[in-house]
């Protein structure tokens, strides 16, 4: 007989393949909400439903988090670092050893619980030794997963009040990676305040700093900071593949550039200039206008 | 009750500070102000504090309501210096986040919540990185934060395993409490910058919000150590081979960090990386506190857990105080800082006798039973060598200061209000127009209540600012606004001038001459007005007096003033839920054991404590004993 145990922890480790393979942003969210779902479904007994509602919604908030930031912002995931097949097999193999090897007895939890829990940390190592931050965020939230079911398989169920904190912790995780991933952030320039500088001149240089990303390389990093001075009247059109958006280079094609196009902006602010390649969609990147 | 009030006051300065933050003015102030809640909230938790959500309780104690309340406290004084300074809004909605989260955690009686919930509160400190590295750089400052985070929770769940205890059977569980102890030990090593991995902690200056190490480097560490320690004497007290070489591992990180860490304190030149530095080579008594597995070791780890939050959190302030008042944070270019600023100098002092004390105080002894407890013999001299190292860095800090002073330092303003009797201005020339009469007397103040009218570099200021147009001064942003006097400030004090009469401060002679009539008397304001406005308009004096409030509550903490001895003696619901769970699988070694035999041990609550207290102390518990714990039933069914 099929026990729901069984199913859940497959879906799960599903999940996490989805999660850590995938270079679309919103398949990296549906495989985080896999998961987090199916997750506490894996233990045995089933949690309160009042739990695992928790956890539902905490899925859903995470997922919703990251697609509105990941489409905000144009950011995809560099995807597998391995090969889809290669995760697929440390997948497999170790939920067969989390099968068939227990390293603790009597288990408190299902064996299917300890199976999928060793998968996801396996499946969570790559991501974390990347240089993609929404790869990492994804892998850690994977990996976090992946321990919360291995304490259900060794310790016992959680409570309710652990089920909460677990789900926190992982919303928290994605947020974290959201922010992290930001493009908005400002380049690490060391920038101190001038002498006598006044709270507005320091806000002025911090916040509203008069550089602003470029293109992005690889791993989601600025490559080329400008002053916004030195762009006035010019237009940034960024290109980007199908299936892909500007952000974030995969490793089998170049990286998206930034090509500055030098024309009056004023004159046609909206000028779609053509692009070369297979692109399909164009992103104009204007200078921010200052905060009142 | 004041459990739940300071989650939800958390909770809700948090979104609040979140979600406005881009917009400005209910979000700058939301996190103070639930920063300020949050205080007031904490100081009523104590031990018949309790909230129960499922089948978990929340059992507050009186060290969780100092805890917090300092956390609380600290965190309010350096979002003060950071409006002031005017870095906003970001770091209050993190420590709010985070302190809800470690108020979960030092109060719930139930392990796997505590790790889980200080595992949450880990996940903060990614609202501080703001700024991105440079692709080529050797350190990415958010791929540093995210696996940071990451790492942290791994090893707190994984330090769950041991520490919930569960009935194996098996011939030795000596690799899961190894497992167990290594997590904690990380956890606690990589979140708080220790020697291996201090070279993110050290860069926090270039990608973290201005005052973000309070956070990243204090309060979380504390939180986790907080954790740490509880299991120390308990679950990892028994000695076998493989726990001891963990242990060994732990100590050598620990002592790499007290010494290397105030080494690198000693030669380095910024502000911020001295600061990064001393706060990592003190987080080292937090990593040999777990080292020490001994009971005797939770009183003074968590007496130095309250002074480390209130100094530390000093010193990142007093390092960014001082940055601001002279625009640098080069060691070499503030030579001469303690002239200008002598009230920043003494919270340095008033700073570095919190950390260190001297014999006799309750910080000095804490240290020094930590390291006694957790070293052997023969390495007891690193406490006198830590010692003279944190004390030549904070006598280098202070040698500086008195040096002669740089342009850098004389240049800035300080925190000196001075006035320097001037002519009166006319009420209005006729000449200014509607649109450029509140600027020249926003200059007017601002140039002479601000700073010292009679320094060059102040007239030269004003004149600059003179010279600004009106337009641009509109540009300036809202914090701007509120930063500089406003028009209707500056024409309330002018008022406030003219009704005492006083016809305004006196500009300085050389910014604009030629508004001055010649036949106008010089006149000083009235002190209660000097008083007024040095306080509204010299920003420095209010930095620099916040920090000093700061440095004040460092030292009443660290000479165990405020309750902390009390608080500190009586522990936490954690420690007594720690010790009501059954006694781990006999190690391998059969020599020891942590408990008495099954036979002698008493029926319902194994271990009480010889002195009632957790910690050994010969004082009764604060906490409710026994505390109901869920742990013994989580293992298979017992």
């Amino acid at each position: 007989m099929i026990q729901l145990a069984s199913v859940a922890a497959l879906a799960t480790v599903v999940g996490g393949i989805i999660a850590v393979g995938a270079h679309d942003s919103r398949l990296v969210a549906l495989g985080l909400v896999l998961a987090m779902v199916t997750a506490p479904l894996a233990s045995s007994p089933e949690p309160m439903a009042l739990a695992i509602a928790f956890r539902v919604v905490g899925a859903l908030l995470a997922a919703y988090l990251l697609v509105a930031s990941a489409r905000a912002q144009s950011i995809t995931s560099e995807g597998t670092g391995i090969g889809a097949a290669a995760e697929l097999a440390v997948a497999a193999a170790a939920f067969a050893v989390g099968w068939f090897v227990v390293p603790v007895k009597p288990l408190a939890g299902p064996v299917a619980a300890q199976a999928a829990g060793m998968s996801l940390v396996a499946l969570a190592v790559v991501p974390l030794v990347g240089r993609d931050v929404l790869r990492v965020g994804s892998g850690a939230a994977i990996l976090v997963l992946g321990i919360s079911l291995l304490l259900e398989a060794w310790v016992g169920p959680a409570s309710a009040l652990q089920q909460i904190a677990l789900t926190v912790l992982l919303v928290g995780i994605v947020g974290a990676t959201i922010l992290l991933i930001s493009p908005n952030l400002a380049p690490a320039t060391k920038r101190r305040p001038v002498a006598g500088a006044t709270g507005e001149d320091i806000l002025e240089a911090t916040d509203e700093p008069g550089f602003e990303e470029v293109g992005p390389g690889p791993g989601n990093a600025p490559v080329v900071a400008e002053p916004l001075s030195a762009r006035a009247g010019r237009a940034l059109v960024s290109t980007s593949r199908p299936g892909r958006t500007s952000r974030q280079a995969g490793p089998a094609s170049p990286p998206d550039q930034a090509v500055p196009i030098e024309e009056d902006a004023t004159a046609r602010p909206e000028t779609h200039v053509p692009v070369t390649g297979s692109s399909t969609r164009a992103r104009r990147l204007r200078p921010r206008e200052p905060r009142r | 009750m004041s459990l739940g009030m300071f989650l939800v006051v958390c909770g809700t300065g948090a979104v609040l500070g979140l979600a406005d933050r881009q917009s400005g003015r209910i979000g700058r102030w939301a996190g103070p102000i639930g920063l300020l809640a949050a205080l007031a909230a904490a100081l009523f938790i104590g031990s018949t504090t309790r909230v129960t959500i499922g089948d978990v309780d929340l059992v507050g104690s009186q060290y969780s309501g100092r805890f917090l309340a300092c956390a609380a406290g600290s965190a309010l004084l350096a979002c003060l210096v950071a409006t002031a300074s005017g870095w906003t809004d970001r770091l209050a909605p993190a420590a709010l986040v985070s302190f809800a989260g470690l108020a979960v955690a030092t109060t719930a009686v139930d392990s796997g919540v505590a790790l889980a919930a200080g595992a949450a509160s880990a996940t903060a400190g990614a609202i501080v990185i703001v700024r991105s590295t440079p692709r080529g750089q050797p350190v990415d400052g958010r791929l540093a934060e995210i696996r940071t985070i990451a790492v942290v929770a791994a090893a707190l769940l994984l330090a769950a395993v041991a520490v919930l205890r569960p009935a194996w059977n098996a011939a030795s569980d000596a690799p899961v409490f190894v497992l167990a102890f290594f997590g904690l030990g990380i956890a606690l090593a990589i979140r708080s910058g220790a020697v291996p991995f201090h070279v993110p902690a050290a860069r926090l200056g270039h990608v973290a919000a201005p005052l973000a190490p309070a956070l990243l480097l204090v309060w979380i560490p504390a939180g986790v150590g907080l954790l740490a320690i509880s299991w120390s004497a308990t679950t990892f007290g028994i000695r076998n081979d493989w726990l001891n070489a963990a242990v060994a591992v732990v100590q050598t990180v620990a002592v790499a960090t007290l010494v290397l860490g105030a080494l690198a304190a000693l030669v380095h030149d910024e502000l911020e990386e001295i600061a990064a530095y001393s706060i990592v080579a003190d987080s080292g008594f937090v990593l040999l506190a777990l080292a020490s597995r001994s009971d005797a070791a939770a009183e003074p780890a968590r007496l130095w857990l309250l002074v480390f939050v209130a100094a530390k959190t000093g010193l990142v302030a007093w390092a960014a105080a001082t940055a601001r008042a002279f625009g640098t944070s080069h060691l070499g270019r503030l030579r001469g800082w303690l002239r200008r600023t002598p009230l920043l100098g003494l919270a340095l002092v008033a700073i570095a006798v919190a950390t260190l004390g001297w014999p006799g105080s309750a910080v000095y002894e804490a240290r020094s039973t930590l390291i006694r407890l957790a070293l052997p013999a023969q390495l007891q001299f690193l406490f006198v060598v830590a010692m003279v190292l944190s004390v030549a860095c904070y006598g280098r800090l202070l040698a500086v200061g008195l040096l002669p002073s740089t342009e850098d330092v004389r240049t800035a303003r300080s925190e000196r209000p001075r006035w320097v009797a001037g002519p009166s201005r006319p009420p209005r020339s006729p000449a200014a127009t509607p649109e450029t009469a509140p600027t020249s007397a926003t200059i007017s103040v601002a140039g002479g209540a601000e700073a010292e009218l009679a320094a060059a570099p102040a007239a030269g200021e004003a004149a600059e600012m003179q010279a600004v147009p009106a337009a641009s001064k509109r540009r300036r942003s809202r914090t701007a606004a509120l930063a500089l006097p406003t028009p209707a400030v500056t024409a309330a004090a002018r008022r406030a001038d003219e009704s005492a009469g006083v016809g305004s401060l006196a500009a300085p002679p050389d910014s604009a001459p030629d508004q001055v009539p010649a036949d106008a008397a010089p006149v000083r304001p009235g002190f209660r007005h000097q008083l007024v406005l040095a306080w509204r308009f010299n920003r420095t004096l209010e930095v620099s007096l916040v920090v000093v409030v700061g440095a004040a509550l460092a030292v009443a903490l660290a000479f165990g003033g405020l309750g902390a001895a009390d608080a500190s003696r009586f522990g936490m619901p954690l420690d007594t839920a720690a010790r009501a769970t059954p006694t781990p699988t006999p190690p391998p070694t059969p020599a020891f054991t942590p408990t008495p035999l099954p036979t002698l041990a008493p029926p319902a609550t194994a271990l009480p404590s010889s002195s009632g207290g957790p910690s050994g102390s010969v004082a009764p518990s604060a906490s409710p004993s026994p505390v109901k714990t869920l742990a013994p039933a989580r293992g298979n069914g017992q």
